[in-house]
């Protein structure tokens, strides 16, 4: 059910992105997106379950960004 | 002129001969000389090194083909096996296929020479336009540094990094200071950028978990990098939406995420060289502070989720000047891999996606630019096999005879020593575009065995 890495995905029959990336923040599952046509777009994203349906909410809130970023810089640091 | 011969004694001479040696020459010996004396002495000495050491002695002296500016023209390069043996290393020398000791001292005080010059020059970028593909004169020092440092307590914990220097006498605070945070920058980022070179593989680690978190580490980067450059708005309080997952594809899986890495690597690093060259001309604070990465990205940051990319094209466009092959459609098809695909000298083959994350995910990785060439697809030529038990010694070698790898088990160190003959459009930040030649050297595949493949196999050579 969950995304996974290296997955093609396509949001609202829409736009199709591929996960690059899949982290665990705050009990939250986040992915990283890239644009399948590989113009360099890329997206944070939270995945959301319901109803046996995956959804993907962007996340917009700079704040959060940072904390999710440093999560996973701050893993090189510290080792 | 090897190390046996510089120490005057036989191939198969013990370490007493060696020793006695060594310090009947030192006595007459003085500056690189003797720094040259004392090479091949703690080389010879230590009986793992001296393993390495005469496992690459045929290989000593490699020719490889540069393009100089002028042209492509035969160098001589001379190889130096770091204290892991999975290291090698390229050093240029003159021109001359067999150099002679004193050919190899003036070898070596010419780039003591132009380290210096290096260090006086205030545009570095010229200095990287002009020896870009040799190691740097301070690569080289580097390296040779390590090779006389020898083993022991010569690290940075947990990395593979040599410790910097001590302060010298004559130093002031400042100095040591700055010459501290040039090296942990020349050290822990990706060179020419402000990003954190990722971590070294654990011991305890799957290749599958560290290729996931060398995906995931550099998908934030990339994403945090897309953050600097985006325009955004500070106070973003819009609601966020929902976005169903309409439609899932799981086969497309890592190659094509191992693919946007590289288109991704290539455009970041494009970009960063524009950004160098303007940040240059402004009193910016210094860019590789560390926590930069995070900090810097998050102090710029913004919504760079916003769907308006108005200054896209121009972006676009600025890239082209700098960027080779910016199409993710010129990359090169890998083929399936044959399921009884064996191994064998003078077999050719592609670097699968695994391999290549593997590759650059050894700590081979931090020693240089030889190792951050491996990260590049392309075709290879298997040039020789060896296998080394745990104590490295070498328990078989191609060179002598056939290699049958299905008899040596997981306990044996299998490496295959591979060329690479292929001509790639490099990727130079700012201006210059040329071709070049690259060789590569050792691959370590721990754990490979005799069946598994290494890459999609283009033609296979000898057989079994």
């Amino acid at each position: 059910m969950n995304l996974e890495l290296g997955e093609e995905i396509t949001l609202n029959n829409k736009d199709k992105y591929i996960v690059m990336g899949v982290t665990t923040y705050a009990d939250k599952r986040y992915v990283f997106l890239m644009n399948n046509d590989n113009d360099l777009v890329i997206k944070i994203g939270e995945e959301v379950i319901e109803n046996d349906k995956v959804f993907v909410k962007i996340v917009k809130n700079k704040k959060l960004i940072k904390e999710i970023i440093e999560q996973v810089a701050g893993e090189k640091i510290s080792d | 002129m090897d190390y046996y011969e510089i120490l005057g004694v036989s191939k198969d001479a013990s370490f007493d001969e060696i020793k006695e040696a060594y310090f009947a020459l030192r006595k007459d010996l003085s500056g690189p000389e003797l720094d040259l004396l004392e090479m091949a002495y703690r080389t010879l000495a230590n009986d793992s090194k001296r393993a390495d050491y005469d496992m690459g002695i045929n290989s000593h002296n490699k020719t490889v083909k540069i393009d100089d500016g002028d042209g492509f023209r035969e160098k001589l390069y001379h190889t130096i096996d770091l204290d892991n043996p999975h290291q090698e290393i390229l050093l240029r020398f003159d021109d001359k296929p067999n150099p002679s000791i004193e050919e190899e001292i003036h070898s070596i005080n010419t780039y003591n020479t132009l380290e210096k010059e290096a260090e006086d020059l205030v545009d570095e970028e010229e200095l990287e336009d002009d020896l870009d593909f040799y190691l740097t004169p301070r690569e080289i020092s580097r390296a040779l540094a390590l090779l006389v440092r020898g083993d022991g307590d010569e690290y940075i914990e947990g990395t593979n990094v040599a410790k910097p220097r001590d302060r010298r006498a004559d130093e002031t605070d400042e100095e040591y200071t700055a010459f501290l945070e040039k090296y942990y920058q020349e050290h822990f980022y990706i060179p020419g950028t402000n990003i954190l070179k990722p971590r070294d593989r654990k011991a305890n680690e799957t290749d599958e978990e560290y290729n996931n978190y060398l995906a995931n580490y550099y998908a934030i980067i990339f994403a945090n990098k897309q953050i600097q450059e985006d325009d955004y708005e500070e106070d973003y309080d819009e609601e966020e939406e929902l976005l169903e997952v309409t439609d899932r594809n799981r086969h497309a899986k890592l190659k094509k995420v191992v693919r946007g890495l590289l288109i991704a690597g290539a455009l970041l690093l494009g970009v960063l060289g524009i950004k160098a060259c303007t940040a240059n001309d402004k009193e910016s604070k210094a860019p590789y502070g560390s926590n930069t990465t995070v900090d810097e990205a998050i102090d710029d940051a913004g919504n760079t989720m916003e769907e308006d990319y108005s200054d896209y094209d121009d972006y676009a466009e600025e890239l082209e000047h700098s960027i080779v092959n910016p199409e993710i459609d010129d990359l090169p098809e890998l083929e399936e891999v044959e399921e009884d695909y064996s191994i064998n000298v003078g077999d050719k083959f592609n670097l699968d996606e695994s391999t290549l994350l593997y590759t650059a995910s050894t700590d081979q990785e931090a020693k240089g630019r030889v190792n951050t060439n491996a990260a590049a697809l392309g075709e290879y030529t298997i040039d020789k096999i060896v296998v080394l038990d745990s104590n490295n010694n070498i328990v078989a070698n191609s060179s002598f005879g056939e290699v049958d790898l299905d008899s040596y088990d997981d306990s044996y160190k299998k490496m295959i020593h591979f060329s690479r003959n292929v001509t790639v459009e490099d990727i130079e930040t700012g201006r210059v575009e040329r071709n070049n030649e690259k060789n590569l050297g050792w691959v370590f595949l721990e754990n490979l065995n005799a069946n598994q493949k290494i890459g999609s196999v283009l033609e296979s050579g000898k057989t079994k």
